[in-house]
């Protein structure tokens, strides 16, 4: 070969390898979601003296968790900094913890039981990706363990039902359940929050009147999709997906619960903040600005400093609402039923899996089985914002306050599980951005763009 | 020994250290090649081959094309495939424009010049991430420098939570991030032109738009090239920023091909058609550069 192709020939070689390093250099992780508002809080007591567990010896694990023991920023990463060493005091088990950003930790296990490298030996998961989990092989079966647990007996069966498969196996063990619920301004709504959506649009547009919105809520992205929108979706009488796990969204009912959430922007009676990734739609709640907030019943961790409309502002951490609560400013309400339906509340949770891939089985399990004791339990769904899987654990003082009382009456009226979509993460994406696309272009038919979107998340299973 | 045989065995030899002459400087940079192979061409070449699996019960089964199939018929690829064309366009003549110009002011020889320099490299030195994320705070609702000015004029709207004005947010994004480089690049390229050449055309009575156009662009045309090249592959790539300044919203408002490649695999998990992306993306690429790689050499033999 001569000199002059020979030259041509490394030259392209080394310009494709200069093209692939552009490729590959772009793909750089996604940022930390942004950090919720900090808050410095007292940390769950430490637990007192629940039956010592066994102390075989088994080495030191990795957990990966969402919360920050390292540098904590609010209840939950307090919670873990104490649970962890008193773990490692009661127990001689030490667990190391690896954090994961919140909207990450689920897709980074996957990933990283799929790529065959080094896995933790025990995670933090959220329920709603049980049936993705499933698909991908990604965590171990625990349905024999848990079945043969000390706690079994004592474990709330529809909390356990959230960390079954579509095989009818158990998954992983939930820690809490969340529901979701309204937050809003007592003076802004002197008769009560309305219960239906009819009696909502009377008052939003007392509310522009006065220069406020509404309500502001979480509008674009996965998250959406988990709070008013399924709130909504399930109040009109429609559902997300089916009982084989595929998407069947496209339906009438559906489709009015999308036309009240354009009504809602086309009206000027949420901000359009609500539309911006992040957690910006938080703070016209925060500001007073707008009267209500569709949030979760972990939201009050991050909820402060918050500034009631007279212009009282509570600013003590996560017991910000609790006392907003207490001052007769701020209330909770369930979510908004359809006119002359019944409210509904997506039900989701917090759980610990063992990946496939763990290293240390029996290690995970001891760590699994220190975490379910009534006051453990509680602890861990106080400083998360969820409501305890025990049985027993509802008996803690802490539930009897105004706020956990009426999570846990949301809880009993108004639950309903979520649809066990197999891609569940890309179904939820698709419908927040189904919607947003259908707020920001009210020409285009909601059924149609539903039905597309239906159509192409199916395909993809 | 026949003088003809020393002469074969002359040029015998002769021959034989042109050859290794030939081939020494390929030896010098095969270790760098084989690097770059192991690192890239191989990774590229898994790429491919998880572009014709998927993942199912915890196991890789092959399905062919099918992932290419899927990718085809989603209208959420087309849209990114469109909105990447809107951004990576803008962001390439905005870039190369306001690249130049920069440079023709930084030609101009000031005593301030080295101060101007330094604050046209300090978004160079940025990360993806920070300058992403300067200018989502910028932009924020209730506390963004530009927002809250800008708030009086646009009824309160937020410039981040519509399409248009998103995309023209990450678009000024890039193009501030980048903009160093590529004035860099021109900067030396017009530092290269012969100033005896630009005194002729000014005695031939050009005025100085005919110099620029007639005399200093055209010298400065390779270097256009291959700004040209680097910042289109860099646009059609760019994620980092992207994903810092507005996740790809709102919605999808901002997700180009990138972004949506980076969603299906780490956020959905589906590593076959994300890898399926990857590969269209590839050759996407590879047709650009060889496009600009035989316009240079049609410059050169000009």
């Amino acid at each position: 070969m001569n000199r002059s192709r020979l030259s041509t020939l490394f030259g392209l070689l080394v310009v494709c390898a200069m093209i692939l390093s552009a490729c590959g250099g772009s793909a750089t992780e996604a940022p930390a979601a942004e950090s919720e508002a900090p808050a410095a809080t007292e940390a769950p007591a430490a637990t007192e003296e629940p039956a010592a567990t066994e102390a075989p010896a088994l080495g030191p694990i990795t957990v990966w968790t969402k919360f920050n023991d390292a540098s904590p920023q609010n209840a939950q990463d307090e919670w873990l900094k104490a649970m962890l060493a008193s773990l490692k005091t009661d127990t001689g088990l030490e667990a190391t913890n690896v954090v994961q950003p919140h909207d990450q930790i689920n897709a980074k296990l996957n990933l990283a039981v799929q790529a065959g490298g080094d896995v933790p030996d025990v995670s933090y998961m959220d329920s709603q990706f049980v049936g993705n989990f499933y698909q991908n092989g990604t965590v171990m079966d625990l349905t024999d363990y848990v079945k043969s647990a000390p706690w079994y007996g004592d474990i709330n069966q529809a909390a356990l039902a959230m960390c079954t498969g579509p095989d009818g196996k158990i998954y992983c063990v939930p820690a809490n359940t969340t529901n979701r619920m309204m937050y809003y301004w007592t003076s802004d709504f002197p008769n009560g929050f309305p219960a239906d959506t009819d009696a909502f649009l009377v008052e939003t547009a007392r509310l522009k009147a006065e220069g406020k919105y509404a309500i502001t809520f979480k509008g674009s992205e996965a998250f959406a999709s988990d709070v008013l929108y399924f709130q909504l979706v399930r109040g009109f009488g429609g559902r997300y997906g089916d009982e084989n796990g595929k998407v069947a969204w496209a339906t009438p009912e559906t489709v009015k619960a999308v036309e009240f959430i354009r009504t809602l922007f086309a009206e000027g009676y949420a901000p359009e903040v609500d539309l911006a990734a992040g957690f910006d739609f938080e703070n016209p709640y925060k500001d007073a600005s707008a009267a209500s907030l569709s949030a979760g019943s972990w939201s009050y961790v991050f909820l402060n400093p918050i500034t009631a409309p007279d212009g009282t502002v509570f600013d003590n951490g996560a017991a910000s609402v609790e006392e907003a609560m207490k001052a007769g400013q701020l209330a909770v309400a369930p979510p908004l039923a359809a006119p002359g339906g019944k409210a509904a509340t997506s039900v989701n949770g917090s759980a610990w899996a063992i990946p496939t891939g763990s290293k240390n089985v029996e290690a995970a399990q001891a760590f699994i089985n220190y975490q379910m004791d009534a006051k453990r339990n509680a602890d861990f769904a106080v400083g998360y914002g969820g409501l305890p899987v025990l049985n027993s654990a509802f008996e803690d003082p802490r539930f009897s306050s105004v706020y956990w009382q009426a999570v846990i009456k949301n809880l009993n009226d108004n639950g309903a599980g979520s649809d066990p979509i197999v891609n569940f993460d890309q179904a939820m994406t698709k419908f927040a951005d189904t919607v947003v696309k259908l707020i920001q272009d009210p020409s285009l038919d909601i059924m149609t763009e539903l039905q597309a979107a239906q159509d192409e998340v199916n395909a993809s299973q | 020994m026949t003088t003809s045989k020393r002469t074969k065995s002359l040029s015998l030899t002769t021959s034989k250290d042109t050859r290794l002459a030939n081939l020494f400087p390929f030896g010098l940079v095969l270790p760098a090649v084989v690097i770059l192979a192991l690192v890239q061409i191989y990774p590229t070449l898994y790429s491919l081959y998880l572009s014709t699996t998927r993942m199912r019960a915890g196991k890789l089964t092959s399905v062919g094309i099918k992932n290419f199939e899927r990718l085809l018929a989603s209208s959420d690829f087309f849209e990114s495939l469109q909105r990447t064309v809107v951004f990576a366009g803008s962001y390439l003549i905005l870039t190369v424009v306001l690249g130049l110009i920069l440079a023709l002011l930084l030609n101009r020889r000031s005593a301030l010049t080295p101060v101007y320099l330094v604050m046209v490299f300090i978004p160079w030195v940025l990360s993806d991430v920070v300058s992403g994320t300067i200018w989502r705070w910028m932009f924020n609702q209730s506390y963004g420098l530009i927002q809250v000015a800008l708030n009086p004029l646009l009824d309160n709207k937020s410039i981040l939570s519509n399409n248009d004005t998103a995309m023209m947010v990450v678009i000024a994004a890039s193009v501030w991030r980048t903009l160093a480089f590529t004035a860099l690049l021109f900067l030396g390229a017009l530092q290269t032109i012969p100033g005896e050449v630009l005194e002729a055309a000014a005695l031939d009575g050009a005025n100085r738009w005919q110099s620029f156009w007639r005399v200093t662009f055209p010298m400065m045309r390779p270097t256009l090239l291959v700004v040209i090249l680097i910042t289109s592959i860099r646009g059609i790539n760019s994620l980092g920023l992207i994903l810092s300044t507005t996740s790809g919203g709102p919605g999808a408002g901002t997700t180009t091909a990138a972004v949506y490649l980076y969603r299906t695999a780490w956020q959905f998990g589906d590593f076959g058609v994300a890898a399926a992306m990857a590969v269209f993306l590839f050759i996407v690429n590879l047709i650009l550069t060889i496009f600009y790689l035989r316009v240079v050499r049609v410059e050169n033999n000009l």
